[in-house]
């Protein structure tokens, strides 16, 4: 069966129910995708956002409109397709990638500390939800490609230099 | 005038119509004659674009988000506000670094501090070069320095997050001032980015 390769942009949600997907977030530093799956139903969807939480907070709040390209509206758009799908809220597995911190010079210490927040946004949306994280790689100072099997619900990660591999299982914050 | 009004005057008069595109030549064409000063050798600029990119299609407009670039990133946080961001292969960057530091071609096998600090020069060069030629071509006054430079090595991907972030904390879209760099010989190629601040909510015509 060939790989049918779909691409997750910055600030999008893409859900599937086909075998042969792979969803691919490319180089993402301070961005995090969000991973989902459901094993029974072989269900799986990605998130990629770039910024923590949007401006009003709550994204049941109806205000402003629900966008991806927060990690708190995200999350809950990744969660509502998934079960529009078929996937079972109870049975979702989650795994979390990205957050780091590219931009590291004198001048620009710390600046917006977005990926950290990413990642505190998306361990936060994912508790709230209910869902366990079972496997992160986050924090660090490099770009990540995450790709999500849907056959299996395998996590993979590529870094420059580095051969694409399993994400390791636990709450481990690797660079 | 208030001065977000005076920023949002300046940057339109480098990107609407005929004579803003003329200017803009003109400002980008200033810059690739100080950056072939600076490194000894012909650099040209290809014609600038504006373009007004969605968040999603960046990746598509950018180009392969795993090839490992570098990226030299300013930001002006007064006079002109926005960020610049320099992005060439690492090949050529490594070219740069040689010229810069009057080596010949081949002599930087890799990004050291040294050949970064060259690279930060020609990042601050460049904005610099394009600050002067905005304030002269627009009869601005001086235009403030912009930060030091970062020189972020990664995939283009990871480098491209640093400049998306802070836009899409304001608007759904790039507003992407654009130029091509390179010499006769291909050793320079690169690709130089303005991005006029999203809070000044200044719209590609």
């Amino acid at each position: 069966m060939t790989d049918n390769v779909r691409t997750v942009s910055i600030g999008e949600v893409i859900v599937s129910n086909a075998l042969n997907d792979v969803l691919v977030a490319y180089g993402i530093g301070s961005c995090v995708a969000v991973c989902l799956y459901d094993p029974v139903a072989k269900i799986g969807g990605m998130l990629h956002a770039l910024l923590p939480t949007a401006p009003n907070g709550n994204p049941r709040s109806g205000n402003p409109e629900p966008s991806a390209k927060y990690v708190d509206h995200g999350v809950s758009l990744l969660i509502g397709s998934l079960v529009e799908l078929g996937a079972k809220p109870t049975r979702l597995v989650a795994q979390l990638c990205g957050g780091a911190q590219v931009l590291n010079a004198p001048g620009f210490d710390g600046w917006l500390n977005i990926g950290e927040r990413n990642v505190k946004a998306a361990r936060s949306a994912l508790r709230a939800a209910g869902l366990r994280i079972k496997a992160q790689a986050t924090g660090g100072q490099i770009g990540r490609t995450v790709r999500l099997y849907i056959a299996d619900g395998r996590v993979t990660l590529r870094s420059l230099g580095r051969s694409e591999q399993p994400i390791s299982i636990g709450n481990k914050v690797t660079g | 005038m208030r001065e977000s009004e005076k920023q949002k005057e300046i940057w339109k008069r480098l990107i609407d119509g005929p004579r803003g595109e003329n200017a803009l030549r003109t400002v980008m064409w200033r810059m690739a004659c100080d950056l072939s000063s600076m490194v000894g050798r012909t650099i040209s600029n290809g014609d600038p674009q504006v373009e007004a990119v969605p968040l999603s299609e960046v990746a598509v407009r950018a180009g392969d988000l795993e090839a490992e670039m570098v990226g030299v990133y300013l930001v002006m946080q007064s006079g002109l506000r926005g960020q610049a961001i320099l992005i060439l292969p690492v090949t050529c960057a490594l070219c740069l670094a040689d010229l810069l530091m009057d080596e010949p071609l081949g002599t930087a096998t890799f990004l050291g501090e040294m050949e970064r600090s060259a690279l930060a020069e020609i990042g601050n060069l460049a904005v610099s070069s394009f600050l002067n030629a905005v304030a002269t071509n627009t009869g601005a006054a001086e235009l403030l320095r912009p930060s030091s430079p970062a020189v972020m090595v990664d995939m283009l991907g990871a480098i491209l997050d640093v400049i998306v972030t802070p836009v899409a904390a304001v608007r759904d879209d790039l507003l992407i001032i654009e130029t091509t760099l390179r010499d006769a010989k291909d050793v320079v190629q690169a690709r130089f980015w303005m991005l006029p601040d999203p809070a000044l909510r200044i719209s590609a015509n």
